[in-house]
């Protein structure tokens, strides 16, 4: 089993690794049959709770629509019983995805740029294996650092949750810049 | 380009796990850094995948060791939140060591950080901490994902890079 992949009981692919093979095959209905549509979904961009038929199928859409060479690489994963949900699992899937932008995203202008960006999604799982709820995270700024776009304020959030962005504006690439919380 | 990692197949059992990581964040909230590194191996693995430092020649990422970059960085943030706490909305582990945990993190900026100028403007931010545990008890990885752009707007700070 390649390093990060995870299996079930029966030795057949996680819910999360069948997540990455239906975006790998640019599969949008395989993808979204893991989840429940009414499910929830938290992702960075929304300016608000989604959910998984609306919002987090919107986001893969546009995703597979934007990059057309998109890769999808698992890089750690696990699977946990659910605390708060009996019979029911928890699956943390670290994944890089990556792609050239052929195509406007999330409002961001296409130019033509190579992305590569480190996310993890928090999958939870039901008893009957559909995903009720996917939390994704990653950092906003560097996805629109990789696709040229320098100030925050260039992007703004519409009540939809869809991000709407003015031509990037250039600045020094010289100029130290650090990102950091936690 | 982010090293490689993998998943863990041995290490603490879920228990265990859920009560060092429990005390880690306990510490943190505490702004007790010392007692955040005892809680970790030494040589453990510290990798805060959105953290980079952009300078003319090359990009520095908050990737290495818990007793280098990472006890930095917790310091730093530290003197420049001092009341900087968290609040642990989720966690999950399974028997090999693993655990996830979604956690809120937030305070009052009283001083630059890095880059970013000093706003007197509080923040509070979702983080996903990915923690391994091994089987001595102690911390050997800690891997943190969050949106820097939610941090920035919640600070008045409008620079991508």
């Amino acid at each position: 089993m390649p390093a990060g992949e995870n299996s079930t009981a029966d030795g057949s692919p996680s819910v999360g690794d069948a997540l990455v093979r239906a975006l790998n095959a640019r599969d949008l209905d395989a993808a979204m049959a893991l989840c429940d549509p009414g499910g929830e979904t938290v992702l960075p961009h929304l300016a608000a709770v989604g959910t998984l038929g609306t919002e987090a199928r919107a986001y893969f859409s546009d995703l597979l629509a934007a990059f057309a060479d998109l890769r999808v690489t698992v890089r750690a994963s696990f699977l946990a019983p659910d605390p708060e949900h009996p019979g029911g699992t928890v699956e943390t899937v670290e994944v890089r995805t990556a792609g050239t932008q052929s195509a406007d995203f999330l409002g961001i202008t296409n130019q033509e740029k190579y992305c590569d960006l480190d996310q993890a999604w928090r999958l939870t799982i039901a008893p009957d294996g559909r995903i009720t709820r996917l939390r994704g995270f990653w950092d906003q700024t560097i996805l629109l650092r990789r696709l040229a776009v320098r100030r925050l304020d260039d992007i703004d959030i519409t009540e939809a949750g869809h991000s709407v962005t003015t031509p990037p504006v250039a600045s020094s690439p010289e100029a130290p810049h650090i990102s950091a919380a936690g | 380009m982010t090293a490689t990692v993998t998943t863990e197949r041995s290490g603490a059992s879920a228990e265990t796990a859920v009560q060092v990581v429990g005390e880690f964040f306990d510490a943190y909230r505490a702004r007790d850094v010392e007692a955040m590194v005892d809680l970790c191996d030494d040589n453990a693995g510290f990798d805060y995948i959105p953290f980079e430092a952009w300078g003319r020649q090359r990009v520095v990422r908050g990737e290495g060791k818990v007793r280098g970059v990472g006890k930095a960085i917790w310091d730093s943030l530290i003197d420049a939140f001092p009341n900087l706490t968290n609040a642990v909305t989720s966690m999950v582990a399974d028997d090999y060591g693993n655990v996830a945990v979604e956690v809120h993190i937030g305070g009052t900026q009283a001083k630059p950080f890095a880059a970013v100028a000093n706003s007197g403007k509080p923040y509070w931010l979702p983080h996903l901490f990915v923690l391994h545990v091994n089987e001595e008890g102690l911390i050997d990885n800690n891997r943190a994902y969050w949106d820097n752009a939610d941090w920035y707007q919640q600070l008045d700070w409008m620079e991508v890079g």
